[in-house]
């Protein structure tokens, strides 16, 4: 954990933002032409929010959304994740970033098929390094969290997608990470099941964890404390309720958020 | 990750995919057991012919009448008939000679028992012979020098020899034989020295040297004598005594090469086990073809496992795999394999080594050496058939792999 070097920069107001960008842009050639997917983007995201990231398809926002999770890395600009610019670490980093800050929850579930529930959950403190016995009760706790204690043994393809979207929200969880990156996480569910995730993400996030949704369903959205709108690779609008910039005093006071204002613990270690 | 977690993964992974792995796993088997049994059956072929060779005489020198000059050209050798009995009776007395037997073949007699007959050389010697060449009696009695002395027609046969001539040794000892129409009692039986093939040492015919000549080749030149060592370490003594009385008595001038040619079972030995040995190399290297074709379908499954396993990939990397932890799970997951399939393929090896060489007749038996060499270089194979796939997951991107369908 030392070595994931997470601690937050000097700031000179306060506590520096979870999740910072600054001038993001991220082009992809296309053979002789280049696309450009993200167009210069600025904002950030303080911990403790639960944050909206809405747009049109092809509209860049799965593209911010992979930098903001430390997969792929912004062509121009600076990207800064608690405090840290990105930039100066090296894949190994990213990876235990990836590991024990930040959390994904994704459209299609992503699980292993032919592991159990259990076995899955546990599998990011496999990367953690955390001993079989541990693995187990951590697992455990946090397919309880979600409701399925009785499912442990269960392999992915005897669940139902609500099911199966809980048990990756409790994989997501079970590292204790800064932040939840969740990409249409209901896109695959019928709505009664829908209504189940979003109870379940915004129950966690009232315990205190860092949400951020990229979605289609305007309902989602408005029950975020803030929304993204991004469109052709720029952000046009931002926030029913706040403007960005003023993140400083926007974060709900979550026990994380609170734990932060020490300046002492890092996000990465939360938990 | 750590290795035991990788372990426990691959297991897990293998296991779901049963068929296939058990699939995979037997292109291992094969190259292995076959391996296994090659050796086996190489190594055995040199121990019998090693054996069979020391079984044709301990110690044993051969001076052939050699290649004789005529006009600068090379004859054959036993072209000159330059060996005679008187030589081989001079040859007694020289230092770190036991035994010496002149012998005077005759090939392709034919040998009439009743109404059977067969065909073999027959060989004119003296008692000696038992000794230099290592005979045995089991019924009857050898040559003896009377027999020799007085040029009696008599002969021991090889149980072979015997065999062919539809009886056994009891029923022939005793009764007259003819030998291309010449009659000749028989006095005793060989013990059989489990030889085969082109010479075979049970398939003879031994009468007395003088026997042999009179009725015959007629001549006193000898085809060859035989001389057995005091002991393995006279070889060099011996050798440079004997050429030295040999070029005496045939008066060569110092300038003159040897009109005889001296060998040594140790060179024949070492003709042998070259040739054994090069046979040997022939079928590893066709088992190592074997394992080869097995290393490649590791690869390609493994190929195949990262292909449609992109996803899971693009999942690890997500939950915080490093490269090298995504690289150790699939090479892992290769090496259980042909670790896996190495073990199955020695057992089955070492099962299978004894009848192969009994189908090609040589008495083989599993060597360690063959068992270590087959476990090594299926390690070998198996990682460099899972270096390539485990790289190629490794490098995935994680965004591509988590949007691959």
């Amino acid at each position: 954990m030392a070595d994931t070097q997470v601690a937050p920069q000097p700031a000179p107001a306060g506590t520096p933002p979870l999740i910072e960008g600054r001038g993001l842009t991220r082009t992809y050639s296309m053979g002789d032409a280049t696309v450009a997917a993200l167009r210069g983007v600025d904002f950030s995201i303080a911990l403790g929010e639960n944050v909206a990231i809405i747009g049109p398809s092809g509209s860049g926002k799965s593209t911010l959304l992979h930098i903001l999770g430390l997969l792929d890395r912004p062509s121009g600009g600076q990207y800064l994740f608690a405090g840290v610019d990105t930039d100066t670490l090296d894949d190994d980093r990213l990876a235990a970033l990836r590991n024990r800050a930040i959390g994904f929850v994704f459209q299609s579930f992503n699980l292993v098929s032919g592991e159990s529930a259990l076995e899955n959950v546990a599998a990011p403190l496999v990367y953690a390094g955390v001993k079989r016995r541990e693995r187990a009760e951590r697992a455990t706790e946090a397919l309880a969290r979600v409701g399925l204690a009785d499912r442990l043994d269960h392999d992915p393809s005897q669940l139902s997608g609500g099911q199966r979207q809980r048990v990756a929200i409790a994989r997501a969880m079970v590292t204790s990470p800064a932040v939840i990156l969740a990409d249409e996480p209901t896109g695959n569910l019928d709505s009664a099941s829908s209504r189940d995730i979003f109870d379940l993400l915004e129950r966690l996030h009232g315990e205190g964890l860092t949400l951020v949704t990229i979605t289609h369903d305007p309902r989602i959205a408005a029950r975020a404390d803030r929304v993204l709108r991004v469109e052709d690779g720029l952000l046009v609008d931002s926030g029913h309720e706040n403007e960005l910039g003023d993140l400083a005093f926007a974060p709900s006071p979550g026990p994380r958020a609170s734990a932060t204002t020490t300046g002492s613990d890092e996000p990465g270690e939360a938990g | 990750m750590s290795l035991l977690e990788a372990l426990r993964l691959a297991v897990r992974r293998l296991r779901t995919n049963l068929l296939r792995t058990a699939l995979t796993t037997l292109g291992v088997i094969i190259g292995v057991a076959s391996l296994v049994a090659l050796i086996g059956v190489g190594e055995g072929t040199q121990t019998a012919l090693t054996s069979q060779i020391a079984g044709l005489g301990t110690n044993l020198l051969t001076v052939s009448a050699g290649s004789s000059f005529v006009g600068g050209i090379r004859g054959a050798a036993g072209s000159a008939s330059t060996l005679t009995t008187d030589d081989a009776t001079a040859l007694e007395s020289t230092t770190g000679v036991q035994a010496v037997a002149p012998e005077m073949s005759v090939s392709n007699v034919v040998l009439v028992n009743g109404r059977t007959n067969t065909t073999t050389s027959m060989t004119g010697t003296t008692p000696a012979e038992a000794s230099v060449r290592n005979y045995e009696v089991q019924v009857g009695t050898f040559l003896t020098d009377v027999d020799v002395e007085k040029g009696l027609r008599v002969a021991v046969l090889g149980p072979t020899t015997v065999a062919d001539l539809n009886t056994t040794p009891q029923g022939i000892v005793g009764s007259t034989i003819t030998v291309n129409g010449i009659p000749f009692t028989v006095i005793g039986v060989t013990q059989p020295k489990g030889g085969q093939g082109f010479s075979n040492p049970d398939d003879v015919v031994f009468a007395p040297i003088t026997a042999v000549q009179a009725r015959f080749t007629g001549a006193s030149a000898l085809r060859t004598v035989a001389i057995s060592l005091d002991s393995p370490d006279s070889l060099n003594v011996a050798e440079s005594e004997i050429t030295a009385t040999l070029r005496q008595r045939h008066q060569l001038a110092s300038t003159a090469s040897d009109d005889f040619t001296l060998a040594s079972q140790d060179q024949l030995l070492t003709v042998a086990s070259t040739t054994t040995a090069t046979l040997r190399n022939f079928l590893i290297g066709i088992a190592a073809i074997a394992l080869v074709v097995g290393g490649i379908g590791i690869a390609n499954t493994m190929l195949v496992s990262v292909r449609e396993r992109v996803r899971e990939i693009g999942t690890r990397k997500a939950i915080g795999a490093r490269r090298r932890d995504i690289s150790r799970q699939f090479l892992v997951e290769a090496v259980i394999v042909t670790l896996g399939g190495a073990v199955i393929g020695v057992l089955l090896g070492i099962a299978l080594t004894g009848p192969v060489g009994n189908a090609v007749n040589v008495p083989a038996h599993p060597s360690l050496v063959g068992i270590a060499l087959a476990f090594v270089s299926a390690l070998v194979v198996g990682v460099l058939a899972g270096y390539w796939p485990a790289r190629q997951a490794a490098r995935l991107d994680p965004v591509e792999a988590l949007r691959y369908e």
